[in-house]
């Protein structure tokens, strides 16, 4: 009864590694057609950040980028040729696994603005439905990000 | 005849000073390309050393917490071989504890910033997700541990996305004005946010109204446990 209690708040807390249904995204940059302002060909931190938050709008119920869990505190942000997420560099092409009802996160994805630019920037996109995806627990030290607050009410 | 002798000596000279300017010449350009192409070699060895940094930083990370990781498990292996049954409630009670905070399940109080956002015009509301987007994934990148958008904790599955007049954060509807929550270092928070072309003002450029307040003590909720569905993640075991 205890150890369940645990366990729950650790699959919560993205501390236990996971597995259901759900889709698979690969993102790239696009292939570069033309001189000019190689910005436009290749995947910001702000296409990461929407598409996982369409996903969390479908009910996603776990989320990893190149194998890096997404906690409540991961950021994914651009640095030189890598974005960074939980502290880490990451370099495209980013895969992003999401467990969920497939379909509603496949539609919600397709809704939301970030997939027009995406499609219209001719960034290279592939989406699969997959009935196990295994997503690894957050292999940070989740000690150090709690440790700001003085005193914990339960 | 001296006049010839003398022309004859002006040739030479101008000879040889002829062909000491093209070995110069020859010279300086041999040594030029030897700089310039040492000067590529460098470029190459930089990048090399910045890869080599990459991964140094990020493998120094991993051992880091692959060596707390052990230390936890010989801590947990001591008192399941060891401890007596209290003992071993506690720990894993303690556990569970510092699981549900980091997941956001318990209210915390810590030092932090609290960020009121407004819109001034209405048609500027439409941007209202990217805005808070950006800002609290530039509020996440500056080591926060914990948020709350108008009383909403943001955990790993809070979305922030408008839905027709209101924003929709963990499946409930929120307006403006925006009350923003964040317990963190109150320095590093406050120069990230403040640097000069940074995150404020893009949020500028939207319309948004930052204000940015620093206080020593905030309180931030637990999320509301209804909003969090675990119901399709089967735990791996042994991971």
């Amino acid at each position: 009864m205890l150890n369940k209690t645990v366990n729950t708040n650790k699959i919560i807390a993205g501390l236990v590694d996971v597995e259901g249904s759900g889709i698979e995204i690969r993102l790239d940059d696009a292939q570069v057609t033309s001189e000019g302002n190689y910005n436009f060909f290749i995947v910001h931190d702000i296409f990461l950040t929407e598409i996982i938050n369409d996903l969390r709008f479908a009910g996603a119920q776990a989320i990893s980028i190149n194998g890096e869990r997404i906690i409540p505190m991961s950021e994914q942000l651009c640095l030189g040729p890598s974005v960074r997420v939980n502290g880490k560099k990451l370099f495209a092409p980013y895969i992003i696994k999401a467990v969920g009802n497939p379909k509603v996160l496949e539609e919600q994805l397709k809704k939301g603005k970030i997939y027009s630019e995406i499609i219209s920037k001719n960034l290279l996109f592939d989406m699969t439905i997959q009935n196990n995806i295994k997503i690894s627990k957050y292999n940070g030290n989740y000690l150090k990000q709690i440790s700001v607050f003085e005193e914990v009410k339960e | 005849m001296i006049t010839n002798k003398a022309k004859k000596g002006t040739v030479i000279r101008n000879v040889a000073l002829t062909i000491t300017c093209i070995l110069l010449g020859i010279v300086i350009s041999m040594q030029y390309k030897s700089i310039q192409f040492k000067n590529t070699v460098n470029d190459q060895d930089l990048k090399t050393i910045n890869d080599y940094q990459t991964r140094l930083i990020n493998l120094t990370g991993e051992r880091d917490s692959l060596l707390q990781e052990k230390t936890e498990y010989q801590r947990a292996l001591s008192v399941f071989e060891q401890g007596s049954p209290e003992e071993q409630i506690k720990y894993l009670m303690d556990e569970s504890k510092k699981a549900k905070t980091f997941a956001g399940l318990t209210d915390v109080t810590g030092p932090g910033v609290e960020i009121i956002v407004n819109f001034a015009k209405e048609e500027d509301f439409y941007d209202a997700d990217t805005v808070l987007q950006k800002l609290i994934n530039e509020i996440k990148a500056s080591d926060a541990q914990a948020i709350s958008i108008n009383g909403e904790r943001i955990v790993s599955m809070t979305e922030i996305r408008l839905v027709g007049n209101y924003l929709a954060i963990n499946n409930k509807h929120y307006g403006p004005p925006f009350n923003i929550k964040v317990i963190g270092n109150v320095k590093s928070l406050q120069s990230a946010l403040n640097i000069p072309g940074g995150v404020l003002s893009d949020l500028k450029f939207y319309g948004a109204e930052v204000n940015i307040l620093a206080k020593d003590e905030l309180q931030i909720m637990k999320v509301d446990e209804n909003s969090i569905n675990i119901g399709l993640l089967k735990e791996i075991e042994n991971s």
